[in-house]
């Protein structure tokens, strides 16, 4: 049989729906109330916007400059809303058009969000990482098979999961890393009492070193020498890399000490706007997870508490709380959203699909690389993404397999761009 | 200048000329007649708020992108609840030469795809749109409507081998 009689097939079921009410008086009313209800959030929001507050990164005694250079950025100017935008929703992956704007950030739909398998294996600039690797695979251990640095470090957190981190080398063969002389650490701030050590900042950006925190103290691993060695800290703040062998102990106010990992010395103190430009550029975001600097600035995951009510762009948003990616060019430019999901389902779950994991390599000034996680709850498979920031290019980097159900990964990126 | 009563009068007249053919998508979309009225009822809501722009352009095409993303996006939130396959013992056992027998069998073949493949299939094969339009609906390729095309027909075939020799051409 043909397609004609799979849709005879099709348009004879159809034909014995019929009309039980008229929906058209209902909908014009509601469309109605939808306009109203836009032109006043529309002035709201103009309001907020002047009031935004402009943060900035600076770094206060550092002696070595190594890590991205960053310009306080500028408050995007306010525009007005893509007359076409959400009515254009499928362009090719190349082009600038995005779907939607908020404020003067230009969002962009992710193409297959539910299925980063389908998409397209990233070909251009790709890191030197494997296309696919399993989390539970057996690898030999640094001692066993020597490597002088690794591209990522990665650990399944979870009830009865190994006490170990998965390295992936240069050649992507996996090593093995014993943390069981670790002890657990709340590093989440959750009150778990069982977890492992694990963050997404573990692994310093040359691949080099790993930090975990401990109570007391910061335990390091150096991969090329198979050697582990401990910094007194007390308390322990949340780490962070800045260059390549500093550790920054920054306080909740945002400023604080850089530790040499070598030494275990001081060797400078920064302080820093964690999520400034992000939110300059959509004020009325809630930061989520962590900030990342690179060549083209910074770029952060945001929750929208509400969907955008403007007329021309609430279609692109089709859910409650929308879950951005934004990069935020710190010279003043324009930033650009990558929208990619919820934050929470229906029954208020928390359904989070994605982190901003690292920059990678771009092409030229304007084409930043974003790589970012894809790990909702629940998936047994993860997939690290890149980003080309103010188009719709959305690639696959790599697939993660073998997250628990019951578990989910941690993973720390080596510096992804030369 | 066109006034506010115009505008009422030609969404009306436009709403019902099209509200049973959107229903009738709706229904095939989701299989649930009282999610489809409710889709059908946002989707229309959706024109009516921007019927100025729309009503020189075309105002179906803009309701079925709204009624199939949102039913997605609907799909997104209930996953947990509704996602499940057709068992063995749902499966068709009556002759599967009846048109009503064939018709239970593709509504519960239906059933078991995500609704990306389904609002493909209903698209593709009821609306009879091409690729292209398709995939401007859904906002994805062209390349994956191909994909999502033949995922479906596949799933399609293994939940109802009754309807093999209907889907037998299809791709």
């Amino acid at each position: 049989m043909t397609d004609h009689e799979l849709r005879d097939l099709m348009r004879a079921h159809a034909d014995e729906i019929t009309l039980e009410r008229d929906l058209a008086v209902p909908a014009w009313r509601a469309g109605r109330r939808t306009r109203r209800r836009r032109a006043v959030v529309s002035t709201g929001a103009a309001a907020l916007a002047v009031a935004t507050v402009v943060g900035g990164v600076s770094v206060l005694d550092r002696p070595s400059e190594t890590a991205p250079a960053l310009t306080p950025g500028t408050p995007t100017p306010t525009r007005a809303p893509s007359e076409s935008a959400s009515e254009t929703p499928t362009t090719p992956p190349g082009s600038t058009t995005p779907d939607a704007r908020i404020g003067g950030t230009r969002v962009f739909l992710a193409a297959s969000p539910d299925d980063p398998a389908a998409l397209p294996l990233q070909r251009e600039g790709r890191p030197s990482l494997p296309d696919k690797f399993d989390l539970g695979a057996e690898a030999p251990s640094v001692a066993e098979a020597p490597i002088r640095f690794a591209e990522a470090a990665l650990a399944v957190q979870g009830p009865d999961v190994e006490e170990r981190v998965l390295l992936l080398a240069p050649d992507g063969t996996p090593r093995s890393l014993d943390i069981s002389r670790l002890d657990a650490y709340d590093v989440q701030g959750g009150g778990a009492t069982e977890a492992l050590p694990v963050h997404d900042a573990m692994l310093s950006p040359t691949g080099r070193y790993l930090a975990f925190p401990q109570v007391g103290r910061i335990a390091t691993y150096d991969v090329a020498r198979d050697t582990w060695g401990s910094i007194p800290v007390d308390p322990v703040p949340e780490l962070e890399w800045l260059g390549d062998t500093d550790l920054w102990l920054r306080s909740s106010t945002g400023a604080g000490p850089l530790v040499d990992v070598r030494t275990g010395r001081r060797s400078g103190g920064a302080s820093r706007d964690l999520t400034g430009d992000a939110l300059r550029a959509i004020p009325s975001a809630s930061p989520r997870g962590r900030s990342r600097l690179g060549p083209y600035g910074t770029a952060q995951t945001v929750v929208l508490e509400q969907a955008p009510t403007d007329e021309s762009t609430a279609e692109v948003f089709l859910g409650e709380q929308p879950e951005l990616l934004v990069a935020a060019t710190g010279n003043g430019d324009e930033a650009a959203g990558l929208l990619v999901g919820e934050a929470t389902d229906e029954a208020g779950r928390p359904a989070a699909c994605c982190t901003v994991a690292s920059w990678g390599q771009g092409e030229g000034v304007g084409q930043g690389v974003l790589v970012y996680q894809w790990a909702p709850p629940g998936a047994t498979t993860a997939h690290l993404l890149s980003w080309t920031v103010g188009t719709h290019r959305v690639e696959r980097v790599t697939e993660m397999t073998g997250v628990p159900e019951d578990g989910f990964v941690v993973t720390s990126w080596a510096r992804l761009w030369d | 200048m066109k006034g506010v009563d115009h505008d009422e009068e030609a969404f009306t007249r436009w709403a019902r000329e099209r509200q049973l053919a959107l229903l009738r998508t709706a229904v095939l979309l989701t299989g649930d007649r009282h999610r489809a009225e409710d889709l059908v009822q946002e989707a229309l809501a959706a024109v009516a708020a921007r019927w100025r722009r729309l009503e020189s352009g075309h105002p179906e095409a803009y309701a079925r992108q709204v009624l199939v993303r949102r039913n997605i996006s609907w799909w997104r939130k209930h996953r947990r609840e509704v996602v499940r396959e057709v068992d063995d013992a749902e499966r068709v056992t009556r002759d599967p030469t009846a048109a009503s027998d064939r018709r239970l069998a593709l509504d519960r073949a239906l059933a078991g795809l995500t609704p990306k493949q389904r609002a493909v299939v209903v698209l593709r094969f009821y609306e009879d749109l091409p690729e292209r339009e398709v995939a401007e609906v859904l906002g994805v390729s062209a390349g994956t409507v191909k994909s999502q095309t033949h995922a479906a027909l596949g799933r399609l075939r293994a939940a109802a081998p009754e309807l093999a020799d209907l889907l037998g051409d299809l791709r």
